[in-house]
């Protein structure tokens, strides 16, 4: 039996465009849904539509047999489809974890003595025991999106709807939300999850994907995912183990075309036993950046011995945090208490380097960046920008000039009632003349592929996300930077997207000469096209170097969340095989 | 599966949303109050001649929601950004002081924007606003300075022009003038064209 | 800032008056404040002290933590204390030097104020020192609910306050990271804003609204999607409940206050 059903659903928000254009859907129980799509393409609209918190202008939703528009059903339907959204701060209600779990279960009305049982068994089910009397501040990304999970399960729903709820995570908490998803779906719970990682759909089974509120494509994973052309054009990508075995397929390796990189290196070891030496190497290579040519020696930005806190009076912070989990630092991110933020960091970035940045939430990295402009004081160590200390205030607010930073969706930093306005901000700021600030709009604009004569006057909030992510760019190089500095540029894009954006970057760095310094959670960007690779780790340096080295030992690079590029993972699976010999 | 809603797909009646605004009005305003309890504590010293009058802009936010809602979200957003002010510092006396102001800069401003929403209303209710602001201001120092705190009151009238009138004239225009500017920027974020289901 | 703001000056410690319920304390707190403008004379004054310093005791708190407390507001203090010395002429002159004149009243004052003010912080700072300001949300909430049928709206005042606590140091955090993007873009934030002109103050704030209408949408969304309906039906993990202990502090309150108008009408 169908637990979800849409039947030709029509809706719209501003009465001219559809966001959903007539979907049919029809969602078995106990079943594993992968709902795909561009920005955009109705996806979230959908998912409001499991939880009643949308109806349809036209057509019908039943879930669980309940009309989605009967206000009778309302709670019934609202308490059986559970519902997660991206952001994990958006959903937590309480300062303190356990409230925020018993939320749903208090507006429905719970008995008090059943409430702690019932809160309890939720953190436990996502694997947060002994966090109830936590705040909720002091958890990492991840922890955030369990609670939101717990607060969801607390209610014991039936259909759990996940709305790109691992965008802002980072690996090892997208890795423990993909797991604690499985475990749930086991445990028979039915699962719609939307994505833009093409690996997390890999694991369903079932696959979606719409087009401007349309369903374009239904089936299975190893259906629709091998469909490469057919996904791009939908502004979507194929699994990498997928592109990749089509690609040893037209090199004349005949494995199967697969979903996962386990199974492609179980089929190559099986094909090809005696290359896969060969191959591995291949592919090592491939990962990487050709050899970097001509960059400059001189140093530009120079770390040395740089510690930072943001606790200069230890004060009563440790008494608060007195209350104890048996949580492994592992799990945590970073530890709130911590004293260091960043803690005897070294680094030297040369001229015209493109230099990557990597560590899990909370290792220290939007913390180096600020310390590189001057943003932040070292609280021990010297940070020199062309040779001259950044305490100096002279110093500092010439390397805020000369260093532009792109901060973590730059998008909200956007606030002048035009483009124009907001773009000219800075060149304002810089007591430049109108014809001067006109001409750097012009070409800050042209560099991030924007018409300035077509959005001069629009507001920056009416535009598209992807739209207002290249105004904020165009603020920052329209102080005409030497160097520019991008915290997670790509965070939250479709995979297109994210392509059109890494290409632009790499077009500042290659043809504007620009120094770059990217700060990623993806390891196949980082060591696609950097020079230089800095890992934290807890505020510590972790790995420092060229990133074959650094990527050289994917076991310790597990061990603190991160991982390697797929390239080099499949290279090391299929090479164990090898060695091992069984 | 044991809760009454649960069990509840047909039979006795759903429960009913008995809030006085919608979930995402509330939530707004809740999210202004928070930006106005951050707003605060980030005071600047204005007149070198009183340098314990700080000018904090916390009335902004709930200039905007009773421009964007009406007077009584405003004045609900600002009594809760002055409670939760005294709660954090201790400092109920000023709490008080806090909510007085709120009321005399809110209610005219949202009262005569929400009935003309036009440039032109929002600059009359700014107007009468920072008027009725001074004034009150004004009296209420005189009243409160020397009940509560126990300062004698020739002391606090001899400091109203020279300190109390200045300073809360400078409050009360840039409030209005930033009110003004963020409200202009913001207000198409503030009505959406299709609201989500709200309980019954 | 940041959870220092949302735990307030919170003193975490077990003591009778942190497991007071926060209602008692609430309404204990006003009732301290009017003992304190019911003491007439010093000794009706001193006893409130005493009183006073007896429940800092009591809750376990540091005598130099109370007073760090009430650091950031000394200058009120002093400023009406100096008013006083200033403005408050009678009795003995000790000093008489042109227009500045000090008298034997305005001293007596001048203390006397003092001492009320300070008592005056005090009890507002035990109030924030012994229960988080979650806790005095919950209290206004329940303390305003009768009035709810008069269309007080209480439950939604409650809700209003603890989701903005819950979301201020996100707000700080938030606002940080705007701030330093825009003193990157070389924002001239430097001192007042009437000097650097309005135009970097809204750089500054049109961001942090439009993010918390951006937060409103899903916040919202998460919960209603979790069957949020207002106060009605509500049930809660953590019931306030009075016990004997807060009947115990409301008689102890009422014999503080016989004394202190004992005091103040005897000597
Ligand atoms: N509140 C709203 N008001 C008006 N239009 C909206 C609203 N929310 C979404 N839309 C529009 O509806 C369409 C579908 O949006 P939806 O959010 O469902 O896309 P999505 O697939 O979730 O995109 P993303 O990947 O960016 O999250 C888009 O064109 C969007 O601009
Ligand atoms: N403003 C702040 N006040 C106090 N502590 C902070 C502040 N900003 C960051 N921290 C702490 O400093 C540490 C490093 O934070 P930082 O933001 O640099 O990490 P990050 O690597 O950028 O994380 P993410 O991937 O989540 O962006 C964390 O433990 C964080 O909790
Ligand atoms: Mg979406
Ligand atoms: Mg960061």
């Amino acid at each position: 039996m169908a637990i979800i059903e849409f039947n030709d659903v029509r809706f719209t928000y501003d009465g001219q465009r559809y966001a959903l254009d007539g979907v049919n859907l029809r969602i078995e129980r106990g079943s594993f849904t992968c709902v795909l799509g561009g920005n955009g393409s109705g996806k979230s609209t959908l998912a409001k539509h499991v939880n009643a918190l949308l109806t349809p202008d036209e057509g019908t939703v039943r879930v669980l047999d309940a009309d989605t528009s009967d206000p009778e059903s309302l709670y019934f339907i609202r308490s059986n489809a559970g519902m997660v959204f991206q952001n994990p701060d958006d959903q937590i209600v309480s300062s303190v974890i356990e409230d925020d779990v018993a939320f749903g279960l208090e507006n429905l009305g719970v008995p008090t003595e059943e409430l702690q049982g019932r809160v309890s068994r939720a953190l436990a089910q996502v694997g947060l025991q002994g966090f109830e009397k936590k705040e909720t501040a002091a958890l990492s990304g991840g922890q955030k999106q369990r609670v939101a999970i717990a607060g969801v399960l607390a209610m014991e729903p039936q259909i759990l709807v996940l709305d790109e709820a691992s965008a802002m995570l980072d690996p090892r908490g997208r890795k423990g939300l993909a797991r604690v998803c499985r475990e749930l779906n086991e445990a028979g719970l039915t699962i719609v999850l939307i994505t833009h990682f093409m690996e997390e759909a890999a694991q369903a089974d079932r696959v979606v994907v719409l087009e401007a509120g349309r369903v374009v494509l239904d089936g299975a994973p190893t259906e629709v995912l091998t469909q490469a052309e057919r996904l791009r054009d939908l502004n979507l990508d194929v699994p990498f183990a997928t592109s990749m075995s089509m690609e040893l397929r037209e090199g004349g390796i005949g494995v199967p075309v697969c979903l996962t990189t386990d199974e492609l290196a179980a089929g190559l070891r099986e094909i090809a036993p005696h290359e896969t030496g060969r191959l591995a190497e291949e592919l090592r290579t491939r990962a990487f950046k050709p050899t970097s040519c001509a960059s400059g020696t001189e140093p530009i930005l120079e770390f040395k011995d740089v510690s930072f806190t943001y606790q200069p009076t230890p004060k009563r912070k440790k008494r608060r945090n007195a209350v104890q989990t048996d949580a492994t630092p592992a799990d945590w991110g970073n530890d709130p208490s911590e004293y260091w933020a960043l803690q005897n960091v070294s680094l030297e970035l040369r001229r015209g380097e493109f230099f990557g940045i990597a560590g899990h939430t909370g290792s220290g990295k939007s913390t180096l960046i600020q310390l590189a402009n001057g943003l932040l004081q070292p609280t021990a160590g010297t940070v020199l920008a062309h040779g001259r200390d950044l305490a100096d205030k002279r110093a500092a607010a010439e390397a805020r000039r000369d260093v532009g930073v792109v901060f973590q969706y730059p998008e909200h930093q956007l606030f002048a009632a035009t483009v124009y306005d907001d773009v000219a901000f800075g060149p304002r700021n810089l007591g430049l003349s109108s014809d001067e600030v006109e001409e750097r709009v012009r070409t800050a604009m042209s560099l991030v592929h924007l018409s300035v004569d077509e959005l001069r006057d629009a507001s920056p909030f009416a535009l598209s996300g992807g739209q207002q992510r290249r105004v904020a760019f165009a603020g920052v190089l329209a102080m005409q930077p030497t160097t520019l500095i991008l915290d997670e540029p790509i965070a939250g894009l479709d995979p297109q997207n994210r392509h059109a954006f890494l290409r632009l970057i790499t077009e500042l760095h290659d043809e504007q000469g620009m120094t770059i310094v990217l700060v990623s959670h993806d390891m196949n960007d980082l060591a696609r096209l950097c020079d230089r690779v800095l890992v934290l780790n807890q505020g510590k340096e972790f790995a420092n170097g060229a990133p074959a080295e650094v990527f050289a030992d994917e076991a310790r690079l597990r061990s603190v969340g991160l991982g390697v590029p797929d390239l080099v993972h499949l290279a090391n699976l299929i090479r164990i095989n090898f060695l091992g010999g069984n | 599966m044991s809760t009454y809603a649960q069990n509840r797909p047909n039979g006795q009646p759903s429960p009913t949303n008995t809030n006085r605004w919608s979930t995402k009005q509330l939530v707004t305003m809740a999210l202004m109050c928070a930006i106005a309890i951050l707003l605060s504590f980030i005071e600047f010293p204005i007149l070198p001649s009183a340098s314990f009058l700080k000018l904090d802009v916390a009335l902004v936010p709930s200039a905007v929601v009773g421009f964007a809602y009406g007077a009584g979200p405003g004045v609900l957003v600002g009594i809760v950004s002055a409670v939760a002010h005294g709660a954090i510092t201790g400092n109920w006396v000023g709490c008080l002081m806090n909510i007085i102001a709120t009321l005399a800069f809110i209610i005219p401003a949202s009262a005569i924007y929400t009935r003309n929403r036009t440039f032109k209303g929002a600059v009359i209710g700014l107007v009468v606003s920072t008027v009725c602001f001074v004034v009150v201001e004004i009296l209420a120092n005189l009243v409160i300075d020397p009940t509560l705190y126990g300062m004698p009151f020739d002391a606090v009238a001899a400091l109203v022009v020279p300190a109390i009138l200045p300073f809360n004239i400078i409050k009360g225009v840039v409030v209005s003038i930033l009110t003004a500017l963020v409200y202009k920027s913001i207000s198409n974020l503030i009505t959406p064209a299709k609201d989500q289901v709200k309980g019954r | 800032m940041g959870n220092d703001a949302l735990f307030g000056r919170y003193w975490a410690a077990d003591s009778i008056v942190h497991r007071l319920d926060p209602r008692t304390k609430l309404v204990g707190t006003i009732a301290l404040v009017v003992i304190m403008f019911c003491a007439a004379n010093f000794w009706a004054l001193g006893f409130v002290a005493l009183v006073v310093v007896a429940l800092f005791a009591l809750a376990r708190i540091p005598f130099t933590q109370a007073l760090r407390s009430i650091l950031p507001l000394s200058f009120i203090v002093v400023l009406t204390a100096l008013f006083n010395l200033l403005f408050v002429q009678g009795g003995k002159v000790y000093v008489d030097w042109g227009w500045l004149v000090i008298s034997q009243e305005g001293v007596a004052l001048a203390l006397f104020t003092a001492v009320r003010l300070t008592l005056l912080l005090l009890s507002g700072s035990l109030l924030t020192l012994t229960t988080t300001t979650l806790d005095i949300t919950e209290a206004f909430e329940k303390l305003l609910g009768p009035l709810r049928r008069i269309g007080v709206p209480a439950h939604e005042f409650a809700l209003v306050m603890g989701i903005a606590l819950r979301f201020l140091p996100q707000f700080v955090d938030e606002f940080r990271t705007i701030r330093a993007a825009q003193l990157s873009r070389g924002a001239k934030l430097a001192s007042s804003p009437t000097k650097s002109g309005l135009s970097s103050l809204t750089s500054l704030l049109v961001p942090l609204f439009a993010s918390a209408f951006r937060h409103a949408d899903t916040l919202s969304a998460a919960m209603d999607a979790r069957c949020y309906h207002g106060a009605d039906g509500r049930t809660r993990l953590h019931p306030l409940a009075f016990s004997k202990r807060d009947a115990s502090a409301a008689a102890f309150l009422v014999v503080t206050l016989a004394l202190t108008l004992a005091f103040s009408v005897l000597f």
